[in-house]
């Protein structure tokens, strides 16, 4: 899981936004770093929407803050459009603002509650002196109608006097205004009702259409990101685990937590039957204290010996398939295929740490013994939910 | 805390306690708000049973009343509230009891699960000691008694650990781990009822399909009935037997769970399922949605409440108010003179999208409605 590498990047000229080797750290007290973000790259092509899937707490929101230097990040790059921002500082900097614009999760503390909605529309219009004050108006008006509000009635009108779904609504206009290439959006539907959450789901695919934009769509909900991505990138604390187009990612997971997070959705048929628990016992490790080797291996039912050794790269198992994973379910290893030997790939698996994809390729055919007893055991020694430390499994595994 | 109370448990006829039997029986609650601009209708007129060892769905859009009539049973409500109606609970009328008299029903008859676990913990108490609390208060226990209890009942929600949680805060704990320990607050008493008001709303989709399953087990261990209160269809659809779907105070659809999903009938119920992105959809399918939004519970219109809204609307929903009626199968009842899946609701619809009325072509087509303010 702990997803390094830049194998799934893509080097075609139309990618608008390349991050290479994001790293973000903030200070944890007595000296400790919190990982937030660990060597994270993808790209985001023109017109593309990239979904950042994961638990609260993956740092998915985090990553795409670096992206527009909110907190710059501790190290690695940000190519937007070939400029590099972490590079520039200042006004060099707040000249890029225009053109990555974001929405917040919370329409309602997002808008200022003095201000009317045309005020706050036309705020960035005016921050950056742009057109005439008629111009700026004509240009509200236009946002205003293009997410589905009658500008008449709505411009002199205050936030309060909407409710969720209007809000998300002024807010997504807010950062249409000044013609953004670039549109983050944080959580835009999660504090949403369902039938609100369509409107704007089909309003954010409308203004893509309309305007050309390339939206980084951040989210937790799986089947909300499968709607609206052309490319679904999982995390886990802090790393990239998966990234593959939507179809592809749903119909065969490759990564075991990705297969362990679309398990965990209710499916609003009363047909079908979730088979969620045990899959991912326990809760996310502390970023404090983060595993060794892949960082999803103590949750991990397919977790060896070389998991907590050896850092999984990137690598393709499939067409536009990336994932990091030493055991992946989709790919050369057939999780099926059962051999005898399981005492010889956890051996070679540590010593060869420095071996990477090859030693992975090579020690595939023993290692599928392993991991399936590794996941009848883990899970009944730590019924639902173990965390990090002191649970039983951990010992051997942790090596 | 509340040292020297006699032991406060509500007597139950032993035959509650026989799987099947009828536990609540609510008839024509009502629950208005006094607010200045007037009565806010928040619970207007819901009936419903439930039966020993059965969880019950409730499902809706925000402000349609599933958490009020939730805690008008409870009798949890403030004093801008009045309600009126029935509610039995064992034989027993809990509409009748004042607060003094509901206090031997709460925690050892009807508990509740609510939906944020940060907030509904004390921040500042141990987490042994708000299990032991209610334990103290309502039986026999001693604290060395009620403090065995509570492990027990930590071990049995899945804590590890569980000794060593005893005497942590809250804050020490992730939201997961929180929950469970509302919920073995809520279990410690053994209610008979529980209520489960959004418990996993606030939760990432792993721990919540942790937490529906605890909540499942334990259920079946006890033989306890649920009251699962979900926006999230996706949420009751596995869990429940049977679902109420409420829609501006009303229950305007309620059916065994199997048939609800299979043979809708009132188009509200079908708005929302269609509203939910899906798995199996390939990306970038448009969503239908509901255009507009519930009515204003302080004057709601004069015929169908989801009239304003809803695909298949004929001159006759905006004048009288569909009575809940029952449908071809027993135990589901729908409120709607048109019904999905009925000629009279095929053919109202096909009216509709001939007069190209905006709502029917949304339904159909998933375009965005636009929305007047």
């Amino acid at each position: 899981m702990a997803g390094t590498g830049t194998a799934h990047l893509r080097a075609s000229d139309d990618v608008l936004l390349r991050v290479e080797h994001l790293v973000v750290n903030f200070p944890g007290g007595r000296g400790r770093t919190v990982s937030a973000v660990a060597d994270v790259s993808f790209d985001v092509a023109e017109r593309e929407t990239l979904g950042l899937v994961g638990e609260s707490g993956c740092g998915k929101s985090t990553a795409a803050r670096a992206v527009l230097q909110l907190p710059a990040p501790t190290s690695g790059t940000v190519l937007f459009s070939g400029k590099d921002l972490t590079a520039v500082r200042g006004e060099k900097l707040r000249t890029q603002r225009p053109q990555i614009q974001i929405v917040f999760q919370d329409p309602i503390s997002s808008l200022n509650p003095r201000r009317t909605v045309g005020d706050i529309v036309g705020a960035p219009l005016r921050i950056w002196k742009r057109g005439t004050p008629a111009e700026r108006k004509a240009k509200v008006d236009e946002a205003l109608d293009a997410v589905g509000l009658d500008p008449e009635i709505t411009r002199e009108k205050r936030p309060h006097e909407f409710s969720g779904g209007q809000c998300q609504r002024i807010c997504i206009a807010r950062a249409l205004v000044l013609e953004p290439k670039l549109i983050i959006c944080d959580e835009p539907v999660s504090a949403l009702d369902v039938s609100v959450q369509a409107q704007i789901l089909n309003l954010l695919e409308d203004l893509k259409a309309r305007y050309g934009l390339t939206l980084v769509f951040i989210t937790h909900d799986l089947a909300v990101v499968k709607n609206v991505s052309d490319r679904v990138a999982v995390m886990y604390l802090g790393k990239i685990c998966e990234i593959a187009g939507p179809d592809r990612l749903y119909a065969s997971p490759a990564h075991p937590y990705t297969a362990a997070l679309l398990s965990s959705i209710p499916v609003p048929d009363p047909r079908v039957t979730t088979l969620s628990s045990g899959l991912v016992p326990g809760d996310l490790p502390s970023p404090l204290d983060p595993p060794s080797g892949c960082r999803f291996r103590t949750r991990c039912p397919r977790a060896q010996e070389r998991c907590a050794v050896e850092q999984p790269q990137i690598r393709e198992v499939a067409d536009g398939q990336f994932v990091a994973c030493h055991f992946p379910l989709v790919g050369e290893v057939a999780p099926s295929a059962e051999v005898q030997s399981a005492v010889q790939p956890t051996s070679s698996g540590g010593n060869g740490a420095g071996t990477e994809v090859s030693g992975g390729d090579d020690s595939t055919p023993e290692t599928p013994s392993g991991p399936s007893d590794a996941a009848v055991d883990a899970p009944s020694d730590t019924p639902a939910g173990a965390p990090t430390d002191a649970s039983s499994g951990d010992g051997a595994r942790a090596g | 805390m509340i040292r020297g109370r006699r032991r406060r448990v509500a007597p139950v006829a032993a035959d509650y306690h026989q799987p099947g039997t009828r536990l609540l029986d609510v008839n024509d609650l009502k629950t208005y708000f006094r607010t200045p601009r007037g009565m806010v209708r928040a619970v207007d007129g819901v009936s419903l049973t439930l039966d020993r060892g059965k969880t019950l769905g409730l499902v809706g859009e925000s402000g349609c009343g599933k958490s009020v009539l939730s805690r008008s049973i409870m009798g949890l409500l403030p004093s801008t509230a009045e309600r009126t109606g029935e509610i039995i609970f064992a034989s027993e009328r809990l509409d009748t009891m004042g607060p003094e008299a509901l206090r031997d029903y709460w925690g050892t008859q009807l508990a509740m699960v609510f939906q944020d676990p940060m907030t509904s913990l004390n921040p500042v108490m141990r987490i042994g000691r708000q299990i032991t609390e209610s334990l103290e208060v309502h039986t026999d226990m001693d604290k060395n008694q009620a403090r065995d209890t509570a492990l027990a009942l930590l071990r049995s929600v899945h804590i590890p650990e569980a000794e060593r949680r005893l005497d942590q805060y809250p804050h020490e704990l992730s939201g997961g781990m929180r929950q469970r320990v509302v919920i073995a607050v809520a279990l410690a008493c053994g209610p008979q009822l529980l209520f489960a008001d959004e418990p996993t709303t606030a939760l990432d989709v792993t721990v919540q399909a942790q937490i529906l399953d605890l909540l499942s087990e334990q259920q079946r261990e006890r033989q306890m009935a649920v009251v699962l209160v979900s926006h999230d269809l996706g949420v009751v659809a596995g869990r429940t037997q049977e679902i109420a779907v409420m829609y501006a105070g009303q229950i305007v659809e309620q059916a065994p769970t199997q048939v609800l999903f299979s043979e809708v009938r009132m188009p509200y119920t079908e708005a929302l399922l269609r509203s939910v992105p899906r798995l199996e959809n390939a990306s970038h399918t448009r969503l239908a949605v509901i255009g507009g939004r519930p009515p204003d519970l302080i004057d709601p219109p004069a015929g169908c409440r989801f009239a304003a809204r809803c695909p298949y609307v004929q001159p006759r929903c905006l004048e009288e108010q569909p009575p809940l009626q029952e449908a071809d199968t027993p135990g589901h009842l729908y409120r709607c003179w048109y019904p999905v899946g009925t000629p009279a609701g095929t053919e109202a619809l096909e009216r509709n999208l001939a007069a190209q009325l905006p709502q029917a072509e949304a339904a159909v087509s998933g375009e965005l409605a636009v929305e007047a303010s």
